[in-house]
């Protein structure tokens, strides 16, 4: 091809085509075609959806909080219990008791698994162990207020049932529980100091097996907020008292509620509600309650100040508070915990003058009674003395009322107070979760342990080191198996001199020595000889005792009987304990197969023939 | 071929979303359930609750965006809405999934849903990605 030259002209692809030609026609193929079609169809497809989650999206950032309905409130309420669903339970109730339900919960969860009494599988979602049954629940509204309805329930049951086992308990109770088996095995069926097997595993002697109970006639509150219907817990208590009051007054329109008005400090505040409650100042009391978490309080304030006025009649109630010193904590979501550091109050009447003194978490109580009631009532042995003084520590497991110190140690009161607006105002509420839970966090699991296994049967442990010192005998620790701390306890009651007056038993008052044993008693406690007919009361829970076919009533009053034939006890006793077998012969063995009306019907017929018994008694 | 793997992901992933994803006694909610449960009841500071509602209220819209990109060939947009969907998604159902006994089926789903989408996303990236250098 020499002197003709080949050109070619390229495209930006490097396709080639002859000069002057211009680049080939390329035909989109007909699967391309197709690809397209497809594409759009896609693309319209995404559109929709796009255009679907918009409406998604608006309605789930505008949906409301709550039921549509009062009904559906609590509605939503049994159904969540019906599925043992506790998020949901929390979700029905209204929002601020919402916050106090989660925060104790929690607290009380992070407590308890601290001190060993759950299990780390403890979830507040689901309570292992645990079925509920919700039946047939039929509802009736009355509105008590446009935003505030009560919900009765007309018909309907619930049904519980439970497998210990799978209960989340912790390695403290477990412990407890395993000691006690193994106690029982010692014990044999000779009683001793383990708890029948049944009745009192768990301390708390509660049947686990298909109850069901009657929901008909319960009353609940729904309040509605922000739009939704909520079932209030507060709401539901203040609705109660309202209607137990003789002369039902209707709920009070919102516009005469009591208003909130704080203190300066979170200290002046519970001095001023201290100093309010003394002089029966209701009004006060509830203008320094926070009305967020107290709203219900400032609401029906109108009527709980009627109802204190009525009550008082003016008159302050005659507590006397002679020193009160403050301190304070930060509390949870920048609340303040005002509690005491020394508190003294005393009250009482002309018969007798409690005094009660705090100081340094340990409690004094002392009561003193006048020489006129002394001389009515008094006993130099037995009867009330002119000066009792009983004593507690916050950190005392073993005192009255054992961790709930603050049922009778106003001291051990932790007051929850929150600042809002500038001013400061009381957490009713809140005040009672920490008040319960402020003990708990004083306490070590070693306490806790002991205590457990002091009501779940091991019943020495509870005995003061004045017992075992007394008694020679070293005192068992936590680590000692039940076999040998049972026996050292039977060989301290054996060595123990028997001109011992010392503390032992429960509470330092010997409680729970009450089997058979030859130590005499002769501290405080319960004592055979000073008490003639004891052991005749004592036969009655006897199932081994002697009688034949005698009921137990049959069997003591028997007993009393043979007493009184020989000058032991007076025959007005035995005639009184012939009365009482009213109460016996009324409800027979059956009492707890009874309904709740059945129980009142014959507890009426019962306490008739009973007043009557006596009545004949002083005729004659 | 990753692009049909995305979508179908996508879609996946949001329908899962109303699966069961938390046994509570013997209620089942769904993720959905779950957020609206913790709004509630409060379980998060106000700033992240709020937060945590709006990506859940938005977590279809931004997964039928992606689907909608993708119609539209806008692949690497596709991918960092899937990405996002996976975030979303992936960390709730860690959350959940801690807790074994609460967990239900829905979350565990969704969490292997989750890491397989952020595969794909990055998978998608890398792809388009290796385009454009070979375009420049």
């Amino acid at each position: 091809m020499e002197g003709c030259e080949l050109t070619v002209e390229m495209g930006a692809d490097g396709t080639t085509w002859p000069p002057g030609l211009g680049p080939p026609l390329v035909l989109a193929p007909e699967p391309a075609r197709r690809a397209g079609r497809g594409r759009a169809a896609l693309t319209a497809v995404a559109g929709i959806l796009v255009i679907g989650s918009l409406g998604f999206a608006g309605i789930s950032l505008t949906e409301g909080d709550g039921a549509d309905s009062p009904e559906g409130a609590v509605e939503q309420l049994f159904d969540a219990i019906d599925d043992e669903d506790a998020i949901g339970v929390v979700e029905a109730l209204e929002p601020s008791e919402r916050r106090i339900l989660m925060d104790a919960l929690e607290q009380l969860q992070t407590e308890g698994e601290r001190l060993g009494l759950t299990s780390s599988d403890l979830d507040l979602h689901d309570v292992a162990g645990v079925d509920l049954r919700v039946d047939g629940l039929e509802l009736q509204t009355e509105e008590l207020r446009d935003d505030v309805v009560a919900v009765e329930i007309v018909h309907g049951t619930i049904a519980s049932s439970g497998d210990i086992d799978a209960f989340p308990l912790g390695p403290v109770v477990r412990g407890a529980m395993d000691r006690n088996d193994e106690l029982e095995q010692l014990e044999g069926d000779d009683g001793g100091y383990a708890y029948e097997d049944g009745e009192f595993d768990l301390g708390m002697g509660i049947e686990l097996d298909d109850e069901r109970e009657d929901l008909a006639g319960g009353r609940l509150v729904a309040v509605r907020r922000d739009g939704g219907w909520h079932v209030s817990l507060l709401w539901s208590l203040a609705e109660g008292v309202r209607r137990d009051a003789d002369d039902v007054d209707p709920l009070p329109p919102a516009s005469e509620a009591i208003p909130a008005r704080g203190a300066s400090s979170a200290e002046d505040a519970v001095r001023e509600a201290v100093r309010a409650a003394t002089e029966v100042d209701v009004e006060r009391l509830i203008e320094l309650v926070d009305p967020d978490e107290g709203r219900v309080l400032h609401e029906y304030g109108p009527l709980l100040v009627d109802a204190a006025d009525e009550a008082s009649d003016g008159e302050p109630v005659g507590v006397d508070i002679s020193e009160l010193e403050l301190a304070s904590e930060p509390g949870p979501d920048g609340s303040v915990v005002v509690y005491p550091t020394a508190l003294s109050l005393s009250w009482g009447d002309d018969d007798l003058t409690v005094t009660n003194t705090y100081r340094d978490g340990c409690s004094e109580t002392t009561y003193e009674y006048s020489d006129d009631y002394l001389e009515e009532w008094g006993d130099d042995e037995y009867g009330p003395q002119a000066t009792e003084s009983y004593s507690s520590c916050s950190d005392d497991v073993f005192a009255p009322f054992g961790m709930l110190t603050t049922l009778t140690e106003p001291g051990s009161l932790r007051v929850v107070a929150v600042e809002r607006d500038g001013a400061w105002y009381l957490q009713p509420a809140r005040t009672v979760v920490e008040s319960v839970l402020g003990p708990l966090r004083g306490l070590d699991r070693d306490q806790i342990e002991q205590a457990s296994r002091m009501w779940s049967g091991e019943i020495w442990l509870s005995e003061p080191d004045e017992v075992w010192e007394a008694c020679g005998v070293e005192r068992p620790s936590l680590d000692t198996t039940v076999e040998e701390s049972r026996d050292a306890f039977e060989t301290c009651r054996e060595q123990l001199p028997d001109d011992y007056e010392g503390p032992w038993g429960l509470w330092g008052g010997g409680f729970l020595w009450t089997d058979e044993s030859d130590f005499e008693i002769v501290g405080e406690g319960i004592d055979d000889e000073a008490y003639p007919g004891v052991e005749c009361y004592r036969s009655e829970f006897d199932d081994d005792a002697e009688g034949g076919d005698a009921t137990p009533g049959e069997r003591t009053l028997g007993c009393l009987q043979d007493l009184a034939d020989s000058g032991e006890v007076e025959q007005v006793e035995v005639d009184r304990y012939r009365c009482s077998m009213a109460y016996q012969e009324a409800f027979g063995e059956g009492a707890f197969d009874l309904t709740d009306e059945e129980w009142e019907q014959l507890s009426a017929e019962a306490e008739e023939a009973f007043d009557a018994c006596l009545a004949d008694l002083d005729g004659g | 071929m990753l692009s049909w793997a995305l979508a179908a992901l996508l879609v996946v992933a949001v329908l899962t979303t109303f699966a069961p994803w938390l046994r509570t006694g013997e209620a089942r909610r769904s993720a959905h359930g779950v957020v609206r449960a913790a709004d509630r009841l409060e379980v998060l500071e106000p700033g992240p609750r709020v937060a945590s509602r709006v990506a859940w209220a938005t977590l279809p819209l931004v997964a039928s965006s992606a689907l909608l990109a993708l119609a539209l060939d806008r692949r690497g947009l596709a991918a960092a809405l899937a990405l996002w969907v996976a975030l979303i998604e992936g960390t709730l159902a860690y959350a959940l999934t801690q807790v074994p006994e609460v967990a239900d089926g829905g979350a565990r789903t969704s969490l292997a849903v989750a890491a397989m989408l952020v595969a794909v996303s990055a998978a998608v990236l890398i792809d388009r990605g290796h385009g454009w250098r070979a375009a420049s």
